[in-house]
């Protein structure tokens, strides 16, 4: 009976702390963390609402298409930098303040890609 | 005060009995709708953004127009409701339909325009309309040296579905449309994302001289001082439109582009367009349900049987017909059988390789076709008769569904004899409508009495008119190109 009892607190509750410590915290945390301010990003150290972020400036520090496209050359016909959409906004996938997300999933539900 | 109100008054005296509360229901439904009635977009006081053109849609047609105003010193926004560019186009094979190119040529092919227009009327059934047909085909060769020119990498020519000769050159469609638009914001276009044209805006003389978009929650008014170009796609999103124009396929498989939800096709149609070429509306047959690549292996030679082991059409039709035959099988699926000779000539042609296929497990191959029955769940007996009569026939020159080709009249079926024998299922999918607003040879809309409708033009598969019942492999495309094109030189000459 106690055996019951422990399987059902602990394994759901060492469920979730894998859970936790493996989702990844949102880009501007992870970014802030290794010492890029809001600026680093944004043109103003106190971006408005709704402040959107060029490609160009993710690709000064993070390389371009072609380089990104070798980065994830394991993904093979999938990969994400190298595809039919072609050249993506990066921010399309990856968002600075909320979850980022592999627009390929709009239609290849059956895609995995680790969000970086 | 509600007595003022002769509706309400009236819905007070019906509701003394239990009809006429009824009737006083549906009465108030009434007066609620009358509420809302459709009027024209009003007019800003002011535009937020002023063009000489504005593009809707990020396609081929899209940014077709867009670059070839530029270039012809007009001033430019394309709107793409999604954060993404190149809708349709960018995720298809990127065949493009000309005829008698210098790629032809150095491979032999001999081919003609007026093969090419015969042709197309010959798949579009006669119901397409020759003008626009020979408008398409007339102005092809040249929108096909201004692509290259511009730097569109063209691979091969391959067949295809209608064409007894292959004219379907090749593009890798990201790449074409990479280069059309980069040489349009080289130019000045400008293109924005994530906002999505909801009105066209009309002046008192009917004539269109603005979009209304909205980005998030802003409203913008883009002014369109020469004209609008409606290229947004058509409707394979939409499960409500399918349902009202094409029931047949509301259920297919869809692999349009994610924006393709009849947005162009409405608000053409607001403004008084005609639409034409819905009741054709058709999937393609030829993709695999589970990869959702397609592989037509036919068009070299091969049959296709059902969940029975049995033929069921001549397959040499174009795959939009055969789709309609696939779809009236059990389960929707069609499987492609041949053998290694014409393996070997299908793996060659970029249209008919199944790589993919293969690579995910679902190419099945077996040194007898009674082994290769099993595999893919027929019965065997039924197959390998199928094959038998399928290789009786083209010896006495009479097969039972009258194939008497490869494609559309060209080439010569082959009997099915050499081991291993090969197989995979295929079904039909939704790839696009191409219908909608009519155009004439300019690319301007039409009205339903045959009008132009001042300032309003269409492109590509938000356009009606050049396909008719069915489609040729590479005219979509193609015609998206040229007729973008052709808008932009229409709105300048004015």
């Amino acid at each position: 009976m106690k055996r019951w009892i422990h399987g059902f607190l602990w394994v759901p509750l060492l469920w979730l702390v894998a859970s936790a410590a493996l989702a990844q915290a949102p880009l501007a945390e992870r970014h802030a963390g290794r010492g890029t301010s809001c600026q680093g990003c944004h043109s103003s150290a106190a971006p408005a609402a709704g402040a959107e972020v060029a490609s160009a400036i993710c690709q000064t520090c993070h390389g371009d298409y072609l380089s990104l496209r070798q980065r994830t050359a394991r993904y093979g016909k999938d990969n994400p930098h190298g595809n039919h959409l072609g050249e993506v906004d990066c921010t399309v996938c990856h968002r600075g303040h909320s979850r980022s997300e592999s627009y390929c999933k709009s239609c290849h539900q059956d895609l995995t890609h680790a969000m970086e | 005060m509600p007595w003022n109100n002769p509706v309400e008054k009236t819905m007070s005296e019906f509701r003394n009995t239990r009809r006429g509360f009824i009737k006083g229901a549906i009465a108030s439904g009434f007066a609620v709708a009358g509420a809302a009635h459709a009027a024209p977009t009003p007019v800003p006081a002011k535009w937020d953004e002023e063009f000489d053109v504005v593009v809707v849609g990020s396609g081929a047609a899209g940014s077709a127009a867009a670059l070839r105003s530029v270039e012809l010193g007009l001033s430019v926004v394309l709107l793409e409701k999604l954060p993404v560019t190149g809708g349709s186009s960018t995720i298809c094979n990127g065949g493009t339909a000309w005829a008698g190119t210098d790629m032809q040529k150095a491979r032999g092919i001999v081919d003609s325009e007026q093969l090419f227009v015969d042709e197309m009327m010959k798949v579009g059934n006669g119901i397409n309309e020759r003008p626009l047909v020979e408008a398409y085909v007339a102005n092809g060769l040249e929108t096909y040296q201004w692509l290259k020119a511009l730097g569109v990498e063209f691979r091969d020519v391959t067949t295809g579905a209608g064409m007894s000769v292959p004219r379907q050159h090749l593009v890798v469609p990201p790449q074409m449309l990479k280069t059309l638009n980069d040489k349009a914001k080289a130019k000045g276009a400008k293109f924005v994302l994530r906002t999505a044209a909801e009105r066209l805006v009309r002046d008192d003389k009917g004539r269109v001289i603005g979009v209304r978009a909205k980005r998030g929650s802003q409203v913008i008014h883009y002014r369109a001082r020469k004209g609008v170009v409606m290229a947004a796609g058509g409707f394979a999103r939409s499960k409500e439109l399918l349902r009202r124009f094409a029931p047949a396929v509301e259920n297919a498989l869809v692999l349009s582009g994610l924006g393709n939800a009849g947005d162009g096709t409405r608000m053409a149609w607001a403004a008084g367009a005609d639409l034409v070429d819905l009741p054709y509306i058709k999937a393609t047959f030829g993709f695999h349900p589970v990869t959702k690549t397609s592989a037509f292996v036919f068009y070299n030679g091969a049959i296709i049987v059902n969940k029975n082991g049995d033929r069921f059409t001549d397959e040499s039709k174009p795959y939009k017909l055969l789709g309609d035959d696939a779809l009236a099988q059990k389960d929707g699926i069609g499987f492609q059988v041949y053998d290694s000779k014409i393996r070997a000539v299908a793996q060659k042609d970029l249209l008919a390789n199944t790589d993919v296929i293969e690579g995910k497990g679902e190419l099945f191959s077996a040194p007898t076709l009674g082994e290769l029955a099993q595999k893919i769940g027929v019965p065997a007996d039924r197959l390998e008769n199928a094959v038998r009569s399928y290789n009786e026939g083209i010896a006495k020159k009479a097969d039972a569904f009258g194939r008497t080709s490869l494609s559309a009249g060209g080439g010569q079926p082959v009997a099915i004899t050499q081991a291993p024998f090969y197989a995979f299922a295929s079904t039909a999918v939704l790839l696009s409508t191409y219908c909608g607003p009519r155009i004439n040879t300019r690319a301007q809309v039409l009205d339903v009495f045959g009008e132009v409708i001042a300032g309003l033009y269409a492109a590509g598969e938000g356009s009606g008119g050049v396909h008719g019942a069915a489609y040729m492999s590479g005219s979509s495309l193609g015609k998206g190109l040229v007729f973008g094109r052709l808008a932009a030189q229409a709105m300048a000459a004015k």
